[in-house]
């Protein structure tokens, strides 16, 4: 996989619209969630490999940078790209991008992987960790955009 | 049901030194195939959990009634501590970091009933023209409240989370 993934496509649904108007900022979370369950598959990481009972994964941290609103009935994909792989951890960035191609909003996050008996972080199986270095790989031939890493702070 | 965190007049109070929501509920339909609170509805309990901080500031749905003025998030970053399980309860701490013309930055934390901190928060907010749909500097009233606030807060420290890069441990 050589190309930055794309999730299926997403519908903003009427119960997350807030006063404003517009998708609220917490549903935006839920699109960048949502828009990684396809590209987890490819890693040995989705609902089959979960499902078992024994592993899974969990959320370490993530931020989203809003850039457009987006409103109901809007259609979004939800890009992925590997920026860093450990033994027991991924750092990956993501765009919510609209049907007409402007981006809505970056994500990035920390994925752990997590043995559920604990719970507790522990090594990926042989066979997922090669799958995701070898994307890695292929996706270090592309750019790191460059909002990934940026402290937050505000404008004077 | 509609997402309306306007909707919950909240109000805080100060406990322990912490500038705390009333408690919000984990409920059912938050909960992921994990059998824990899904990532993305830490992100709803800190936007409701903010509500009280915005109303003690005036910043609320009055002010956007009678200014034409609202506040939107620019950037929202949250770290996962531990996970939070059908029916517990949290309160969310809010702590301005710094004050801008037109932005502000503030952090939070999600306080289970117990004491323990189940995740924190750090977010940049955006003062907005609702019908321009623009950037605009805060009325000196709000900017005046939001600096009080500032000061009076500036005696506890900022944590030590604040404005750190993701990362991996290798």
């Amino acid at each position: 996989m050589s190309d930055i993934f794309l999730s299926p496509e997403m519908e903003v649904k009427p119960e997350w619209i807030d006063q404003n108007g517009h998708l609220n900022m917490a549903y935006y979370g839920v699109l960048f969630d949502t828009g990684v369950d396809e590209v987890a598959k490819t890693f040995g990481l989705g609902w089959d490999y979960t499902s078992k009972g024994t592993h899974t994964t969990y959320s370490a941290e993530f931020r989203i940078r809003y850039v457009r609103e987006l409103h109901v009935g809007d259609k979004v994909r939800a890009s992925f790209r590997l920026l860093d792989v450990g033994p027991k951890a991924h750092h990956f960035c993501q765009e919510l991008i609209h049907e007409d191609g402007w981006i809505a909003a970056t994500g990035e996050g920390i994925s752990l992987h997590i043995d559920q008996s604990g719970p507790r972080v522990a090594p990926y199986p042989p066979e997922v960790l090669a799958k995701l270095t070898e994307t890695l790989d292929a996706h270090a031939k592309l750019p790191v955009p460059d909002w990934v890493g940026a402290p937050m702070a505000i404008r004077k | 049901m509609t997402h309306d965190p306007y909707a919950r007049n909240m109000t805080g109070e100060m406990i322990d030194g912490r500038f705390l929501s009333e408690e919000m509920e984990i409920l059912p339909e938050w909960i992921d195939f994990n059998g824990h609170l899904n990532m993305a509805y830490y992100g709803v309990l800190f936007d409701i959990g903010c509500n009280h901080g915005f109303n003690a500031i005036g910043f609320g749905a009055d002010y956007r009634r009678d200014h034409g003025m609202t506040s939107m998030t620019a950037d929202f970053r949250i770290r996962y501590l531990r996970e939070l399980l059908l029916g517990d309860r949290v309160r969310c701490s809010f702590r301005i970091v710094k004050v801008g013309t037109r932005a502000f930055h503030y952090c939070q934390e999600l306080i289970h009933s117990d004491g323990w901190v189940a995740a924190t928060a750090e977010t940049v907010n955006l003062h907005v023209d609702m019908e321009a749909r623009k950037v605009v500097p805060y009325t000196d009233k709000l900017r005046n409240a939001l600096e009080k606030m500032a000061a009076e807060q500036a005696s506890s420290p900022v944590p030590d989370w604040v404005g750190l890069p993701l990362g991996v441990r290798s």
